[in-house]
């Protein structure tokens, strides 16, 4: 009997339709989700060593007091570019990453709806990535902080070009942000496998859903206050210059706008890693599915409703300080919901104590403790008190660092084994989280009494009667031993890509598709779509056995007529199947829209208009050129 | 509910539901993101209006409605002609229509974009001068960037229609530009109330 992963009896036109061309420009016009997004996960971490770097030459210069390791310029240069990489450039992308590699198996598709608009979307992550970084070496690094108050970063007191490439820079990753978030959300709606009805969709997919909706909405302002910035910079306009009329104020609540939702766009990614891992470790299905569904949406609405609270300082009226006070302490709820029924589940099941799900305890414990603390910063009164001390950089270290790299980590020890094929070293894995976990609570714990003793952020040095060099220095060696624990990571996965033990299509005994496929997965993914009825479809039946009706649409999407693409379209709430489509095979105009785009940057950036205009008009051709030009057909 | 092979049955594949596809989609979340865009700019607006006493500041007068009276017309008008080639393509026709129907689209929006120029130097919109200014070329410029490519977007449409006439690509085409159009004509309509009107009553 025929199943769905049984290899055709005839040439394979499958594989060599889905097969990206070898060479550099396959490589340049590649398109297939897996290919971009692993891409887009080694850009991510890249980009999240060049932000530990600058910490750990922070953390040494607070080390001890009056030190002269770094000068007040270039300390300020470290903290901007610190927070700007992580957030930007690492948090928010690497939880998309993970999404664009691993929903469309755990759906059971074959590919994201909009192929050349993610290949786009990299390209201008990392040349957005490039641009910002290239201020080194012109001696303009961003120095304004990550969150670039006005008005510091205005014309006036921010003349030099720093700025310029910080707006012009986080911009374009933001639009990147925008398209990866568009592509996911219509994945999620409109391509599940047939039977996966959205309410038996892996949480995962819940939470993307809920991300992308909140970056959609989210990320749009911060585009609009940079432009207008930018404005003022460039071209003289007053937004944020209160002597025409303009004010500073405005950027911060547009920044907040954008700036609060975008804290719960880097944690829901993570907090639907750990809905994925904690069933699959705790061997039990997970507790409470609908109410972390709901949960996950309740997150998603609430987190539009407390940016004021990062302004409770700047003197609005106490109305919005109340409003903004209880919306902020809403938050715990659906939070306090998801941590139960993952406890309750562990509680329920066998836990097998693998590396995936010592970080997911290890995050428990840690976004927790942040979560305290958040507690505590959403009344009023103690935030007038610990604003803009060393308490919020813990607090908030403590809610990202446990909201998204533990969660990050373990998804790395999880999924690894499906992109390599081989599994990470379990030994070198714990002896990893025990240092990470150790050292991270050894550099960030301390730092809640440095705040509460009152020393303020971002100072680059402190007198010795302070009495703050005390814990100062344990978090610096905390940071050695963090360090040590990334570090540990970083040569297990690496060492274990090449020399790692097989590890086989499911090594874990998962639950969901994405364990179906072979790893690493073809680029295909599935030969045959599987129809799913269940939220645990490799739980029901094992080994799994897809329903397949051979003389329906499966039968032409397993062996395709022509070299097409072919991916299954199925109805929003039911999946029914309604439609076969085609995707494009591979493309040129991504990387030369992206490039078109850049010289527009750039010239913007040094004021050569023409050069900008000149590359305007490209990135228009190109946009005309990409609408007419889809290659479908090999 | 359309189901197809999922029961059991043997079904044949099911008809292209073009209205709803990928591109629609798509064009969906790209208008959600113009319209927190929008937002933005419409909070902007009227949070730095609410630091004057008397808005428009002096010296720009009172903004005339005449000229943009007449490209506000112009520009509900086009949608006409957009939306017969858009239930024409969702429908599976093509009458031959199309081309033309786009075309006078592509006029009407080219004249309002010129109508609305010869507005702002006669209403003397300065956006270096103070913040009104630069609140009228930050709200008018968002649509106007808009407009430029939803013209260009129909423009495509116009060439493929001509050239090929109406086949599944050309229908999601037509779809998807249509809706990037509707978009254009209503969020005019609030950037004309918020620039032309808001001013006279409050």
């Amino acid at each position: 009997m025929t199943t769905l992963q049984d290899p055709p009896a005839t040439e394979d036109r499958l594989a060599a339709t889905w097969a990206t061309q070898p060479g550099a420009a396959g490589w340049f016009t590649a398109l297939n989700h897996k290919q971009v997004a692993q891409r887009f996960l080694v850009t991510a971490f890249v980009f999240f060593g060049l932000g530990g770097i600058q910490s750990v030459l922070m953390r040494w210069q607070l080390g001890s007091a009056e030190s002269t390791f770094l000068d007040a310029q270039t300390y300020n240069e470290l903290f901007t570019m610190h927070g700007t990489t992580m957030m930007f450039l690492f948090a928010v992308p690497v939880g998309e990453a993970f999404a664009m590699y691993f929903l469309p198996l755990m759906l059971g598709t074959r590919d994201l709806p909009f192929p050349r608009l993610t290949a786009f979307g990299w390209y201008i992550y990392v040349l957005g990535g490039i641009f910002l970084y290239s201020s080194f070496l012109f001696g303009q690094v961003p120095d304004g902080g990550w969150f670039a108050y006005t008005p510091l970063t205005g014309p006036e007191y921010s003349p030099s070009s720093s700025i310029d490439f910080w707006l012009l820079g986080v911009t374009f990753v933001e639009i990147a942000t925008i398209a990866g978030a568009i592509e996911l959300v219509v994945l999620i709606l409109r391509y599940r496998a047939p039977g996966m009805k959205i309410s038996q969709m892996p949480l995962l997919a819940w939470n993307v859903l809920v991300t992308g909706i909140a970056v959609i909405f989210a990320f749009p302002p911060l585009v609009v206050a940079s432009v207008l910035l930018e404005l003022d910079r460039k071209v003289g306009t007053h937004f944020y210059d209160p002597a025409a009329g303009g004010e500073s104020l405005l950027w911060q609540h547009l920044f907040w706008f954008f700036g609060h939702p975008e804290v719960y766009i880097i944690l829901l990614p993570g907090l639907g890693i750990v809905s994925t891992i904690v069933p699959v470790f705790a061997r039990s299905r997970i507790v409470g599915y609908s109410l972390i569904a709901v949960s996950t949406v309740a997150i998603g609405i609430l987190s539009f409703g407390v940016w004021v609270h990062h302004m409770f300082t700047t003197g609005i009226p106490q109305l919005g300080l109340a409003f903004f006070s209880v919306a902020s302490l809403f938050i715990p709820i659906p939070s306090a919901i998801q941590i139960s029924a993952w406890i309750a589940t562990i509680w329920q099941g066998r836990a097998v104590w693998k590396t995936p799900m010592m970080y997911v305890v290890g995050f428990i414990v840690i976004f927790v403790l942040g979560g305290v603390t958040g507690v505590m910063v959403a009344s009023v009164p103690f935030d007038t008190q610990a604003h803009d001390s060393y308490f919020v950089v813990a607090h908030f270290h403590y809610v990202l660092i446990g909201g998204i790299l533990f969660p990050v980590l373990a998804a790395v020890h999880f999924w690894m084994p499906k992109i390599t094929g081989r599994l990470l070293d379990e030994r070198l894995g714990t002896i990893g989280f025990w240092l990470t976990f150790i050292g991270f609570n050894v550099t960030f714990f301390p730092l809640h009494i440095t705040g509460l003793q009152g020393m303020p952020r971002r100072l680059y040095t402190y007198a010795e009667s302070t009495g703050w060099e005390l814990t100062q220095a344990i978090a610096t060696w905390g940071t050695v031993v963090l360090t040590l624990g990334l570090l540990m990571t970083l040569g297990n996965v690496v060492h274990s890509a090449r020399y790692g033990e097989r590890a086989g299509d499911d090594p874990w005994g998962g639950e969901t598709l994405d364990w179906y496929a072979t790893s690493p997965p073809p680029a295909y993914n599935f030969r045959g779509i599987p129809e799913v009825a269940s939220r645990s479809p490799l739980w029901d039946t094992r080994p799994f056995r897809p329903r397949y009706d051979p003389a329906t649409w499966q039968d032409e999407l397993r062996e395709p007529r022509a070299p097409v693409r072919q991916v299954v379209l199925t109805s929003v709430l039911d999946a029914a199947p309604e439609e076969l489509v085609t995707l494009p095979q591979k493309s040129w105009w991504p990387l030369v829209m992206a490039v078109a785009l850049t010289v527009a940057l750039i010239g913007t950036m040094i004021d050569v208009y023409p050069l900008a205009l000149t590359g305007v008009l490209a990135a228009v051709v190109t946009g005309v050129a990409w609408i007419w030009d889809r290659q479908d057909q090999r | 509910m359309r189901t197809s092979g999922h029961t059991g049955e043997a079904a044949p594949r099911p008809a292209p539901h073009i209205a709803r596809g990928t591109g629609w989609w798509g064009m969906l979340l790209l208008q959600l993101v113009l319209v927190s865009m929008l937002a933005a700019l419409l909070f902007s607006y009227f949070y730095l209006r609410d630091g004057f006493d008397t808005w428009p500041p002096a010296p720009a007068p009172a903004p005339a409605l005449g000229l943009t009276a007449v490209a506000t017309g112009l520009l509900v008008l086009s949608a006409v002609p957009v939306a017969a080639v858009h239930l024409a393509a969702r429908a599976g026709r093509s009458d031959g229509r199309g081309p033309a129907a786009l075309a006078a689209a592509l006029a009407l929006g080219a004249a309002f974009l010129a109508v609305q120029f010869a507005d702002y130097s006669a209403n003397d919109i300065d956006p270096q001068r103070d913040v009104y200014g630069s609140l009228f070329l930050a709200l008018a410029g968002f649509h106007h960037v808009n407009a430029v490519l939803a013209l260009l977007g129909l423009g495509v449409v116009l060439l493929r229609v001509r050239s090929g006439g109406m086949r599944p690509r050309e229908q999601e085409m037509v779809v998807t530009a249509a809706h990037y159009w509707y978009f254009v004509v209503w969020s005019w309509i609030v950037v004309a109330a918020t620039l032309y009107l808001a001013p006279r009553f409050w």
